[in-house]
């Protein structure tokens, strides 16, 4: 189970980020970045597709947890998407932050 | 030989065009200019060659003069001067003599190869009055005194003006490209100022300026003169032309001549700067009005001056370089101050320091740390950034620069705010850059320095136009910055240097506060409690880094037993410093009397007013040792397990989302500890591991939990649980474990 380098790709029509790879130590910054940066500084929806990412630690749950924060007081949402049993999903319920199943 | 116009200045070789000018012969003309008369004497001074205006100071015919000897010709007290400068070794002072019919003439005597040199000059009307040894005096103190390059130059220009009376004088520095600039002006005040021109190297080819660094002085006392060839051209013994690279009378290029005539000069002078032996600038004399011509003495008076310039320009070349460099030096020591004292992090303080650009005389910087980029001022888009610094990386070298971009990575295109680049890092994602944009400097060229070849490419009949307009002509350098000086490079290394240092330090430092911060409110064991056996685990992570968790275990007032196992997410300092202000505040709303759920529900909206940006789990229990009543209530926390008889099992509480988000509710979980039963509270670093399946690892840990069955000893237990970790943790890991007392 070897990890992957963090990757983020924006689909700007969709307003989809997907990302892939870790998000760890190292890439829990920019992570931190993208988000902010294709939410427009959290001034509008983004969905932020987390299917392909394959760690994601109590570091990146915390980035996600402020963004999604930021968002929602901005009037926005995170929606977020995950693979049902994958390990972003399980850190997620345990987090309790809502996503949604990727279909 | 046919008698073309641009031939008869130079006889000895003919026409040359624009597109030769470049490899013309200009030491051997042929020819001189009229204001003298050339002789070339063999060694019993008889005369071998003659000027073909002999008679105008002589009385002689060309023709009349060859073979006879110099005191025949020029009478005795020309000769025996003559024959004592060369026994003395033909020094270069000026000498004025009178010839048989009294006209006082300078005289000037040198070797080219067998022939001995005479010429014969009418002394000039211009500039009599020449240096005194008082007026040199007062010169060369002016001169000295100089405190910068451009002060000696302007010093020069006035003196060498006031010695030779041209209406324009000025001192003219080369590139190292061999274009030159107009640094220093004096002129007659209703002409037009060339001061900060540019002129291409063009304009002054390789040869003329070989022979500007061995001749130091020419003069062309009238730019119109009617040039008189030598009495035979070639030397009769060799065939050959004399070499005039040390005649004072050489006839000059033609093309030189049109440039000039094409400037509306008249007459013009030049005295080399050299310095090294290589030609660092001229001091060039132009005259509008007319043929001008100053004395001998004067122009040996202006060469002298020159030549003391030229000793004076290295030192003060030395002393603007040092000025610059203390500047930097002074500049560089306020922002080391200023980064070393800021509490924050140096990275972030120095891309903040009002004088980092400055520093440098850079538009725009950008700091990369762990490939996360910070800029300032004017900068090129993220990516052209890494893609320069990563082409300037040099395994060699911490320090590496450009001052051209395009040369660099052609393939860029072009980037205008950073043609120049300085770069300090010795790794591709931890680096410091510098840029500057293209050299604004706007070149003000005394003609268009792509004029000659238009001018060759339009044919013959221009051939009389190597410079058509005298305009202004304006240029834009195109990618190229102002170069890097070197004590910019030196100062970027010194910074780079004292920032490694500073961060090193301030890593220490960081660790060592924290760490005592830590253990200051984290506790190393459990306390005791009647009736029960608590323990509780603290392991930090392998990277030395900080984490966010804690643990706590206390009696509120009424007797029951609070414990609380929280992770606030991050590392470091802040991380540390936001769960010892969470650890207290929880401790606070359990003391004042709330539930678990209450007091997690307030730690969320306090974390979310107060503590911005982070977020945080945690689980609290409330307990009865008494009754063994547990109230328990969880916030994005892994869940609890309890260990009964020979199994585990989560608790099964229902968890708020986690701490700091602003939103949600808790419901606390109520349960009852039998005699045996161990309840567990872990934080996520037990089972959280790169590589490792989370879910895999949680079954596993409540497997081992259950058939590991805590003993008498439950820090034993606690240990054994610890062991399911891999040896080298990410994160921080926090136990506690409670059960009633046997």
């Amino acid at each position: 189970m070897d990890d992957t380098p963090y990757a983020a790709a924006y689909d700007d029509a969709a307003a989809v980020l997907t990302v892939s790879g870790s998000v760890d130590e190292l890439s829990g910054p920019t992570f931190r970045a993208d988000l902010e940066k294709h939410s427009d500084g959290f001034s509008r929806d983004l969905t932020v597709d987390l299917s392909g990412v394959d760690f994601f630690p109590s570091l990146a749950v915390g980035v996600l947890a402020v963004a999604a924060k930021n968002a929602r007081n901005a009037g926005h949402e995170l929606d977020v998407v995950a693979v049902p049993g994958s390990i972003v999903a399980r850190v997620l319920t345990i987090s309790r932050l809502p996503y949604r199943e990727q279909r | 030989m046919t008698d073309v116009a641009g031939s008869q200045h130079t006889p000895s070789y003919g026409e040359v065009d624009l597109t030769t000018c470049d490899r013309e012969p200009i030491h051997i003309p042929g020819a001189i200019q009229p204001h003298g008369v050339l002789v070339a004497v063999d060694r019993e001074h008889r005369v071998r060659m003659i000027s073909a205006n002999s008679a105008s100071l002589l009385r002689v015919e060309p023709a009349d003069a060859i073979g006879r000897t110099l005191s025949d010709l020029a009478g005795g007290t020309v000769a025996r001067a003559v024959a004592e400068r060369e026994a003395v070794g033909l020094p270069d002072t000026p000498l004025v003599l009178y010839l048989d019919d009294s006209t006082e003439v300078d005289v000037r005597v040198h070797r080219s190869d067998t022939r001995l040199v005479v010429e014969l000059e009418p002394v000039g009307t211009e500039g009599r009055a020449a240096l005194s040894y008082h007026t040199a005096r007062g010169a060369m103190a002016r001169l000295a005194g100089a405190g910068s390059v451009h002060d000696l130059a302007d010093h020069l220009a006035h003196e060498v003006r006031a010695l030779t009376g041209f209406d324009r004088v000025m001192v003219y520095r080369f590139d190292a490209d061999w274009n030159g600039e107009v640094i220093a002006e004096e002129r007659r005040p209703d002409l037009n100022p060339f001061l900060g021109l540019h002129y291409p190297a063009t304009d002054i080819p390789a040869q003329a300026r070989r022979l500007y660094t061995v001749n130091w002085t020419r003069l062309i006392a009238d730019v119109g003169y009617e040039p008189v060839p030598l009495h035979p051209v070639f030397d009769p013994e060799t065939d050959a032309p004399l070499d005039l690279s040390f005649a004072t009378l050489r006839s000059v290029s033609p093309i030189h001549l049109e440039y000039l005539s094409n400037m509306g000069v008249t007459a013009s002078m030049s005295i080399s700067i050299v310095v090294d032996e290589r030609l660092w600038g001229l001091v060039a004399c132009h005259h509008y009005s007319g043929p001008h011509r100053p004395s001998q003495d004067a122009r040996a008076a202006a060469e002298f001056l020159g030549q003391v310039a030229s000793q004076v320009v290295v030192e003060r070349e030395r002393a603007d370089a040092r000025e610059s460099a203390l500047e930097t030096q002074a500049t560089m020591a306020g922002v080391t101050a200023r980064v070393s004292a800021n509490a924050l992090s140096p990275l972030e303080t120095i891309v903040a320091d009002p004088d980092l650009l400055r520093l440098m005389d850079a538009r725009g910087a950008a700091l990369c740390y762990d490939g996360i980029l910070t800029t300032c001022g004017v900068v090129p888009d993220d990516e052209t950034l890494r893609s320069i610094a990563a082409a300037l990386e040099s395994p060699l070298s911490y320090v590496t620069q450009t001052d051209s971009v395009a040369d660099l990575l052609p393939e860029l295109g072009h980037v205008p705010e950073a043609a120049g680049v300085l770069r300090i890092g010795s790794a591709p994602d931890r680096w410091l850059v510098w840029v500057r944009p293209e050299q604004e400097r706007v070149v003000d060229w005394g003609g268009d320095p792509t004029n000659k070849q238009i001018a060759a490419s339009e044919g013959p009949e221009v051939r009389l136009s190597p410079r058509k307009s005298f305009e202004k002509w304006q240029q834009v350098v195109r990618g190229r910055s102002l170069p890097w000086t070197s004590w910019q490079v030196d100062a970027a290394d010194a910074l780079g240097k004292h920032l490694q240092g500073l961060l090193l330090l301030r890593s220490r430092e960081q660790i060592a506060m924290a760490e005592s911060l830590q253990r200051s409110v984290v506790l190393d064991r459990a306390p005791g409690f009647t009736g029960l056996d608590v323990a509780a685990r603290y392991q930090p992570a392998s990277s030395y880094q900080l984490g966010g968790d804690w643990w706590d275990a206390f009696e509120l007032s009424d007797g029951r037993i609070a414990l609380a196992v929280g992770d606030v997410a991050g590392h470091g300092v802040s991380a540390a410093s936001a769960m010892t202000q969470l650890r207290t505040a929880l401790r606070a709303y359990l003391y004042e009397g709330h539930g678990p759920d209450e007091c997690l529900d307030r730690l969320d909206r306090l974390m979310d007013g107060l503590l911005d940006q982070r977020v945080a789990t945690a689980v609290v229990a409330v307990l009865e040792p008494e009754t063994g009543r547990v109230r328990i209530a969880s916030a994005g926390h892994p869940q609890p397990l309890l260990a009964r008889g020979a199994g585990a099992a989560e608790v099964g509480v229902t968890s708020r989302p986690l701490l700091g988000v602003g939103w949600g509710t808790s419901t606390a979980a109520e349960l009852v500890l039998e005699p045996g039963d161990t309840l567990l509270v872990y934080t996520d670093g037990l089972v959280e591991q790169r590589g490792v399946d989370l879910a895999e690892r949680m079954t596993a840990l409540t497997e081992l939990a259950g058939s590991s069955h805590p003993g008498p000893d439950l820090d034993h237990w606690l240990d054994g649980l610890l062991a399911i970790q891999g040896p080298e943790p990410d994160d921080d890991t926090t136990l506690l474990a409670v059960r009633l007392a046997r």
